[in-house]
């Protein structure tokens, strides 16, 4: 990842830190090249699970626990709450959680 | 079983003599460990002048007075009633409308209050506390002293534990080898050569060298489970929110938690019962109803002994734990790759759980990256607080406000606080947010769903606490390399489960030690520390 000299003007001013030197500059860059790895790694995720890519075919990913599987305390938790978790979205982030059907 | 007792400062019986290797430990060892940074000033002895010495005299010559302070406990000689009047009293004081429940639930706590009177605790330098200086182990919060308690803080006081000073860490909690600290490093008491790990390396050298009992440290992606594995004791971090954070100086709000260092699994549950009490002040606390329960059970004993052998009869042994496949390519310490196996066939054979091996689809380096976006994005909103204005030092030099604040920032922040402040502002910049920041965010759900997922069919998940023994003090080292030490640990965080560090023998090189790790689910943090009892009585 290339990072221009403007770019270390803008970290100085939004950091409020008078200087960045020649070390932490490197050091900046090694950094966000090992993260670098989860922006396209999550960008697949993201699409795989985007509320507004949801179409049939996506209903297929959802994952599917036996209930003989499930823990004891679980057992009872999912008797109490019809055996079904909701799903989750969020609108702000487009994402969408792919739901868990226990199946009896 | 005779181990359990020997470790347990609570469940032993000459607790006087513990006091005094304790206040030993403390005035001849801190000096070369550097533990403790700032002591509670009434502890201190006087010196010939009858002066009350500052804090650099402090470690050089002062001495610290323990046994008078538990001594005043045991002479107050009183019974739990007079305890609880004592208490009660305080506490009426402190609000007039005592509803019925409260009274219930206090009734409980009466044997449980005795329990506590004279506890040597030792809290992480990023706990506040008004009879402190506070200043999470940087410069630019030298000579701030907080003007209240935390949450923790108040709690030990009322229940009669003796706060005895600050530990050492990095500073802001940034970094995993508290060499970061503006009072220098700390020294792994197991070898002075290695770090003792970090953040909250103070707080594990003072239980491993048997300074204290119990310390409290904080554990955002690992602060309290990986020094404890390398100090060979046990670092407890609970669920996200099972213990107040009121009062503690924050570092990444959605991953901080107070956690427990202790040497005995007993002490580690019994002061996470006091801890675990309700706030009013802390809105992301969660309660426990576990807890009634075990004030029942205390009340119905006759002493702690009693309790304890009532207590571990109950407790039921998990069915099934996971550990994850392919984990040892990240494992680069021999001795903690035949550790684990070993952990893994006492489990199977002693305890007769069944362990399943399963599949993650996400590399632990991507959990880790995510630990470091979303980390360093909130560190560095919630350090944008130290702008010389309010808190600290100021450094009187620059043409406007602007250039005095970054001025000051620039000369008192350490490289580490640096380097995790750009990052984090860079990762939240306009035109870069979408790609690491919101991305992170959403890895960070989906992980957190497959554990979730996993806990549906496993009690527990079973990890190393740490991938090898990182370095000895003073060596130069990648970043990158050092935030490798996190990536069993971080986990934990990323998904709020509690999570604990059961120490678990010694790389034979250097004497360091090595913790094997569970992760438990949300919430279960009692069953979890149940468990770990097991285990300490029937293994160790």
């Amino acid at each position: 990842m290339e990072i221009k000299d403007i770019d270390f003007e803008k970290i100085k001013y939004l950091s409020r830190i008078y200087d960045i030197e020649k070390n932490l500059m490197n050091d900046f860059i090694n950094i966000l090249n090992f993260v670098e790895n989860i922006s396209k790694y999550s960008e697949n995720l993201n699409n795989n699970h985007s509320f507004s890519n949801r179409d049939d075919s996506s209903v297929k990913n959802e994952k599917i626990i036996t209930f003989e599987n499930l823990r004891e305390d679980n057992v009872i938790k999912f008797e109490k709450r019809n055996l079904i978790l909701k799903n989750f979205y969020n609108i702000e982030d487009d994402f969408c959680v792919v739901p868990i059907v226990i199946e009896k | 079983m005779e181990n359990v007792f020997k470790n347990s400062f609570f469940l032993n019986d000459d607790k006087e003599s513990l006091i005094k290797k304790y206040e030993e430990n403390i005035n001849k060892k801190n000096y070369i460990i550097n533990s403790f940074v700032h002591f509670d000033k009434d502890l201190l002895l006087e010196d010939k002048n009858n002066k009350i010495l500052d804090n650099k005299q402090i470690k050089l010559y002062s001495k610290i007075n323990l046994i008078s302070k538990f001594n005043d406990y045991l002479n107050q000689n009183l019974n739990e009633n007079e305890i609880y009047k004592k208490n009660k009293n305080k506490q009426s004081l402190q609000n007039n409308n005592i509803d019925n429940e409260s009274v219930k639930s206090n009734v409980l706590k009466i044997k449980f209050l005795k329990c506590f009177q004279g506890v040597p605790v030792g809290i992480k330098d990023n706990i506040c506390y008004t009879k402190l200086e506070t200043t999470c182990g940087s410069s630019i919060l030298k000579s701030y002293i907080p003007s209240y308690n935390a949450d923790v803080v108040n709690l030990l006081n009322e229940y009669g534990a003796i706060v005895i000073g600050n530990t050492n860490m990095d500073e802001f909690a940034m970094g995993s080898t508290t060499e970061t600290s503006c009072y220098g490093e700390t020294k792994n008491p197991l070898n002075y050569e290695i770090i003792p790990g970090g953040s909250s390396g103070g707080s594990a050298a003072a239980v491993a060298s048997d300074m204290v009992p119990i310390a409290l440290g904080s554990d955002t992606g690992g602060s309290v489970r990986q020094p404890a594995s390398l100090c060979g004791v046990y670092g407890f971090k609970p669920t996200w929110g099972a213990i107040s954070r009121y009062g503690l100086i924050a570092f990444a709000s959605s991953l901080d938690q107070i956690g427990i260092f202790s040497k005995s699994a007993f002490d580690v549950f019994f002061t996470f019962l006091l801890l675990s009490d309700e706030s009013k002040f802390d809105m992301t606390k969660i309660n426990f109803e576990e807890r009634e329960r075990y004030f029942n059970l205390l009340n119905y004993c006759s002493d702690l002994k009693e309790f304890y052998f009532k207590w571990i009869e109950t407790i039921k042994k998990p069915k099934k734990i996971a550990i994850f496949k392919n984990i040892e390519k990240y494992i680069s310490c021999k001795y903690t790759k035949t550790l684990y196996h070993d952990f893994i066939n006492i489990l199977k054979d002693k305890f007769k759980i069944e362990i399943e091996e399963i599949e993650i689809e996400y590399d632990f380096k991507d959990i880790l990256s995510v630990y470091y976006i979303i980390a360093p994005a909130e560190a560095s909103s919630n350090l944008a607080r130290y702008d010389s204005l309010r808190y600290g030092k100021k450094r009187e030099e620059g043409n406007d406000l602007f250039e005095i604040i970054s001025k000051t920032r620039f000369s008192f922040f350490n490289d580490e606080v640096k380097r995790r402040i750009n990052i984090g502002n860079f990762v939240l910049s306009v035109g870069y947010k979408d790609k690491y920041y919101r991305k992170a965010l959403s890895l960070r759900n989906l992980v957190k769903e497959k554990i979730e997922e996993i806990f549906y069919s496993y009690d527990y998940i079973l990890l190393p606490s740490t991938p090898s023994y990182l370095k000895k003090i003073g060596e130069k080292m990648n970043p990158i390399d050092i935030y490798a030490s996190d990536i069993f640990t971080v986990i934990a965080n990323i998904v709020d489960s509690p999570a604990i560090s059961i120490p678990f023998g010694v790389n034979l090189e250097n004497n360091t030690g090595i913790g094997m790790q569970f992760i438990a689910p949300k919430k279960k943090d009692f069953n979890l520390l149940e468990f770990v009892n097991l285990i300490e009585r029937n293994v160790f």
